[in-house]
């Protein structure tokens, strides 16, 4: 459980939109993220929309170059310039997207799906061994045997996004990315994919990466939450901590946000924290900290000083002036 | 029982609604019996998972389905006391013009993005019952106050603006600002927060909130949460399928979950209390081509017998306008 197997160091992600003045203009996406995930944990990274959850996957899986910072793997850093990654590499680290529906190929029988992962990795000897594991990967996700010959277009969303974790689990990674598995879903079958996912952790002794923009499914699955904004973490916590006395405004904006179904779990909030304004635009963040102009309790420092990560408890990170300010 | 609302009169009251979409293979039998009934100044929230009717339930109340595409070979939508259904195309016009108006899920879709703001605007309150036949510079007033309404600040800077300037909470606000410009009587929103953010949800959702109880109307809230029907309605109708399985006021509702398929969803909910995630209601909804015979719940319900299977339960009240179709209740 204490050994570190991924390292997010300085994590930066700047893209380049086009050129304004002369001058070339860059979007943020990540900047400066730092985060350690060990051995066994589920790192729940939230945030909305344009925080950058997703792109910090992505850099992670190598479909983007970092711009600065180090990500190492269990202890090889995985962008090495000018170099391609191992494909042992690329074997322990797996991802599931988003949405279902169009990160698998319409055009291919599920076994034809199942089946590439396995070739590209060389696990299996010949037809018949692969065909053996094909039926293994589909019972591991509690599917039928003849869904193999069905197509992704006649099956459910539900049932698509667990052929997606099957193929995930193709090569036995040890670590898996999943990038909102249910925020396409209902929430009936959300319940049945999370106690698969958290099944199949137990067995095989997994670490995910759980990105999504819902906070009361982390609640119940993450070990660990790290919230993000505008490209930064604000505030990261053991899940316990992070919901019992969250720090930083924007966590507590966040959390008393959720609409929530009883009397119980409306408790739980936080001294109702009124949401107000909007996320800034990253290609303009605003100076000082950026969540300055939405903070109900900002100072005049705010405004022109850029707040650092501050541990305030021995797993608990917050970036906020205020907070470090109370200690 | 609730005196304040059961007192007040019925604006909206379907009956037993069925509707079939036309397909290429057939009908896909689509709503099989919608009861509902909304009552003045009422706040109803309509919950459900995705394809289970929703959508199509407030469409044919407004007649905005395209008349090629379907059939509905039973049902009555009584609204004030008038059956929608029979009515010819101009009386309809009428009641979208002046007594209904709607706001739908997706804002960047429900505005054209090659008209301004204040062009679209204007559109509407040049059609709508109590625009028609003002100059236009009390039109453009109409529409300054209306952005104004919403919480937008400087409204003449938004008047010329395209929609690809705004971002989706501002657009989902515009759109909130069209459906209230003119006095209606009823508001029908479709999921308007579930394309935003939460922190922005929960402000589209209190505007909404504010300016119908401001404003007297009636609420028809369209949404998968049962969270957010918690936090915005007085009543809740849950749908399975093309059914109302479950009705009763939000507090009661919470309190005394009756259908096994409510009990399902509830407990599907990931709670912010922590404890797990329950296991979810197993199967997906089913193909409206060959719906089952008797209950439409019962290949997914955990409590069916023989009798759901060949017969369709009674959408019955239980005591205190608490209504649920079920026969294990």
């Amino acid at each position: 459980m204490e050994e570190t197997i991924l390292r997010i160091k300085n994590l930066k992600q700047y893209f380049n939109i086009g050129n304004k003045h002369g001058k070339t203009v860059y979007v943020k996406a990540v900047d400066d993220v730092s985060i350690d995930i060990k051995q066994g944990e589920v790192i729940g990274l939230v945030g909305e929309s344009g925080s950058g959850k997703s792109t910090i996957a992505y850099s992670v899986i190598g479909m983007y170059e970092p711009t600065d910072g180090k990500i190492i793997f269990n202890g090889q850093e995985l962008n090495v310039k000018g170099k391609k990654r191992a494909l042992q590499m690329k074997k322990d680290l797996q991802i599931v997207f988003q949405d279902p529906g169009s990160s698998l190929n319409s055009y291919q029988t599920i076994k034809e799906i199942l089946e590439l992962p396995l070739k590209v990795h060389k696990i299996c000897k010949n037809k018949g061994e692969r065909e053996q594991r094909v039926k293994e990967l589909l019972e591991m996700v509690e599917l039928p045997e003849n869904y193999m010959f069905k197509s992704p277009g006649s099956i459910g969303g539900g049932e698509k996004q667990m052929v997606a974790i099957a193929r995930a689990l193709a090569t036995e990674p040890k670590f898996i990315i999943l990038d909102e598995p249910t925020s396409a879903l209902d929430v009936s079958i959300q319940a049945k994919i999370i106690n698969m996912l958290l099944k199949l952790r137990k067995e095989k002794n997994l670490t995910y990466l759980f990105i999504t923009h819902d906070l009361s499914l982390m609640r119940n699955i993450a070990t660990k939450v790290a919230i993000l904004y505008l490209g930064k973490v604000a505030e990261i916590a053991p899940a316990e901590e992070f919901f019992r006395k969250p720090e930083h405004p924007y966590t507590k904006m966040l959390i008393s946000s959720i609409p929530v179904i009883s009397e119980e779990e409306e408790q739980l909030k936080p001294d109702k924290v009124e949401s107000t304004g909007e996320i800034p635009s990253p290609v303009n963040v605003p100076p000082g900290c950026s969540f300055h102009l939405r903070c109900a309790y900002r100072m005049e420092r705010c405004k022109t000083e850029d707040p650092v990560m501050h541990p305030i408890d021995k797993n608990h990170s917050v970036r906020c002036h205020l907070c470090i300010n109370m200690l | 029982m609730h005196k304040g609302v059961e007192a007040k009169e019925t604006i909206l009251e379907i009956k037993d609604l069925k509707l079939w979409y036309k397909v290429y293979k057939g009908y896909s039998k689509v709503l099989d019996g919608v009861n509902l009934t909304v009552r003045k100044g009422e706040k109803a929230g309509i919950v459900g998972e995705a394809g289970c009717g929703k959508t199509t339930t407030v469409k044919s109340i407004l007649g905005i389905i395209p008349e090629k595409q379907y059939l509905i070979p039973k049902g009555e939508i009584f609204y004030k006391g008038n059956d929608v259904l029979k009515m010819s195309e101009k009386q309809i016009n009428v009641i979208r013009s002046g007594e209904i108006s709607m706001i739908y899920q997706e804002p960047s879709a429900a505005l054209n993005p090659v008209f301004t703001i204040g062009q679209q605007m204007m559109d509407v309150v040049r059609f709508s019952a109590q625009g028609k036949g003002k100059d236009k510079k009390e039109q453009q007033k109409m529409v300054l106050r209306a952005i104004q309404d919403v919480f937008i600040p400087d409204p003449e800077r938004i008047f010329h603006f395209y929609p690809n300037q705004l971002s989706g909470g501002m657009k989902q606000r515009i759109c909130i600002a069209m459906a209230i410009m003119t006095q209606r009587d009823l508001m029908i929103a479709d999921e308007p927060g579930t394309a935003l953010d939460v922190t922005i949800q929960d402000q589209v959702h209190k505007t909404l909130n504010t300016l119908v109880e401001k404003r007297n109307m009636s609420l028809i809230m369209i949404t998968h949460s049962l969270g957010v029907a918690r936090e915005l309605t007085d009543s809740i109708h849950v749908m399975y399928a093309g059914n109302v399985v479950e009705s009763a006021k939000t507090s009661e509702m919470f309190k005394h979950t009756l259908h096994p398929y409510t009990k399902g969803l509830m407990e599907a909910v990931p709670r912010l209390a922590g404890g797990g995630i329950q296991s979810g209601i197993y199967g997906s909804i089913p193909d409206y081509l060959y719906p089952p015979k008797g209950c439409r719940f019962a290949p997914r319900c955990p409590r069916v017998t023989k009798e759901c299977l060949e017969r369709k339960p009674e959408f019955t009240d239980v005591g205190g306008g608490h209504k649920a179709a079920c026969f294990h209740i």
